[in-house]
């Protein structure tokens, strides 16, 4: 944040960091052999579109779009909206490796057409324990965590917690619990 | 605003020339001098660094515990990691006032409080909206900035407030106390409407829906003036982070806050020219 912005306060919003995203296919291994942690072939990308008349037009090829990441990556793809005005473009494939690519190819798309700055989080689903896990990517922050739901509006922080410690070294976790953004109704 | 940002500098390093140049012409007094400038900052910091935990006590304002109020959380949560800020605690203030606010100099500490009446009266967008600003508050760094800004103006309240000092040396300072004052309050009162309107294009950008802050402020607008009795005018002192002003002036250059047809207007623009590529 430079001088300009303390004076003036920020004119736009910052952009995303996609470049750690593969870092979850790589820790893939100890999630399933440590943490007995499985895909639940399911992620997601979230993001806040704008109002204007032509960013829907603009948002129109995205539907193309997703057809043609569907189709590049053979994975399923399909767009929904949630109770908060974010829009989600959810893909499920029983490979991991292939979801982040398509999460990967949906976000650099994005941000292409110049919306990356609105994009919020990717998740990834995983099965295995009581509750679902669920491992979020902030755009912003360029890092990982976990996210653990254990009721309606509780999540298991002990869990969540356990899961950094044990993947620290493998995925970039991000430090500031205070980032820890929780996605409840996330749609996948 | 440029012109603003020298005005401010001037005023501070005239405030520590005069110091330094009274302390070279009277050497005697330096002791004096430094221990007075001490008791000041010591003063004016005391007034300031309270501020916070004590509004949020006065207000009645009661933060919200995670598992509380999903609705506003799941809100403020995504808005907060769209805006790339820590996540702020959420408050609730029992009042049928319709209004917000940021306390908290520093950013991990923040709290942004709504009022329930807001809450009650206030779509879904709208309350989105409201607190997307409040959060552009928090990342433009308002309270912070406000808080630097507005040390001379509360120095000069400090130096008139007679109560600190003995009454003898209170009648010689009273009059340096005013023009710091005065020209304190003109700045601090400037640059927070100049940060409203900065706080307002920082939630059209976040919600992506500029029409959901100009609908938000003109009930807010609306109400204001409707609401009887106990309303939020205890807030004076972080009156500068709240989404709507209170009702003191509301109009020139003793305003706090601009306009609601200004802000409408800016918002509006906004509105024409969001979606279009970036760049442009």
């Amino acid at each position: 944040m430079g001088l300009r912005d303390v004076l003036f306060g920020k004119k736009k919003l910052s952009e995303p960091k996609a470049d750690q995203l593969f870092a979850l296919t790589t820790a893939a291994v100890t999630l399933d052999t440590e943490l007995g942690l499985k895909t639940a072939g399911a992620g997601a990308i979230a993001f806040k579109p704008q109002s204007s008349g032509e960013f829907r037009s603009a948002f129109d090829d995205v539907d193309q779009l997703v057809e043609a990441v569907a189709k590049q990556c053979g994975s399923e793809v399909e767009r929904k909206s949630d109770e908060y005005g974010y829009d989600w473009i959810i893909a499920k494939d029983p490979d991991l490796e292939d979801l982040v690519a398509t999460a990967h190819t949906l976000a650099s798309e994005l941000t292409d057409k110049g919306f990356g700055s609105q994009l919020l989080a990717a998740i990834f689903r995983f099965d295995g324990y009581e509750h679902p896990v669920y491992f979020i990517y902030g755009f912003k922050r360029g890092a990982w965590w976990p996210f653990v739901p254990a009721g309606e509006s509780t999540r298991d922080n002990a869990k969540e917690l356990e899961l950094k410690a044990k993947l620290e070294h493998e995925l970039p976790i991000e430090q500031d619990l205070t980032r820890w953004l929780a996605l409840f109704d996330a749609p996948i | 605003m440029v012109l603003l940002a020298l005005c401010a500098a001037g005023l501070y390093c005239g405030i520590v020339a005069a110091i330094v140049v009274l302390a070279l012409v009277e050497p005697t007094w330096t002791p004096y001098i430094a221990v007075f400038a001490f008791v000041i900052t010591i003063a004016t910091v005391a007034r300031y660094g309270s501020a916070g935990g004590l509004l949020l006590g006065a207000t009645g304002a009661e933060i919200v515990p995670d598992d509380e109020e999903p609705a506003l959380h799941g809100m403020l949560d995504r808005l907060a990691a769209l805006a790339d800020v820590p996540k702020p605690r959420l408050a609730l203030v029992d009042s049928p006032a319709m209004n917000a606010f940021t306390v908290g100099v520093r950013r991990r500490r923040s709290t942004v409080a709504v009022t329930t009446g807001l809450r009650e009266a206030l779509t879904p967008s709208e309350i989105e909206a409201v607190l997307a600003h409040e959060l552009a508050h928090i990342a433009n760094r308002d309270a912070g900035l406000m808080t630097v800004a507005g040390v001379p103006r509360a120095l000069g309240e400090t130096i008139m407030d007679q109560n600190g000092f003995i009454w003898i040396t209170w009648f010689f300072l009273w009059w340096l106390g005013v023009p710091i004052w005065a020209l304190g309050s003109l700045i601090t009162l400037t640059l927070s409407r100049y940060r409203e309107f900065a706080a307002d294009r920082g939630s059209a950008l976040l919600t992506g829906n500029p029409a959901g802050l100009m609908s938000a402020l003109v009930k807010l607008d609306g109400a204001g003036s409707a609401i009887p009795g106990e309303d939020l005018r205890s807030l004076s002192p972080v009156e500068a982070l709240c989404v709507v002003s209170n009702g003191r002036s509301r109009f020139g250059f003793f305003a706090d806050h601009p306009p609601l047809e200004k802000r409408l207007a800016r918002l509006a623009e906004m509105a024409r020219v969001m979606g279009e590529p970036v760049g442009a």
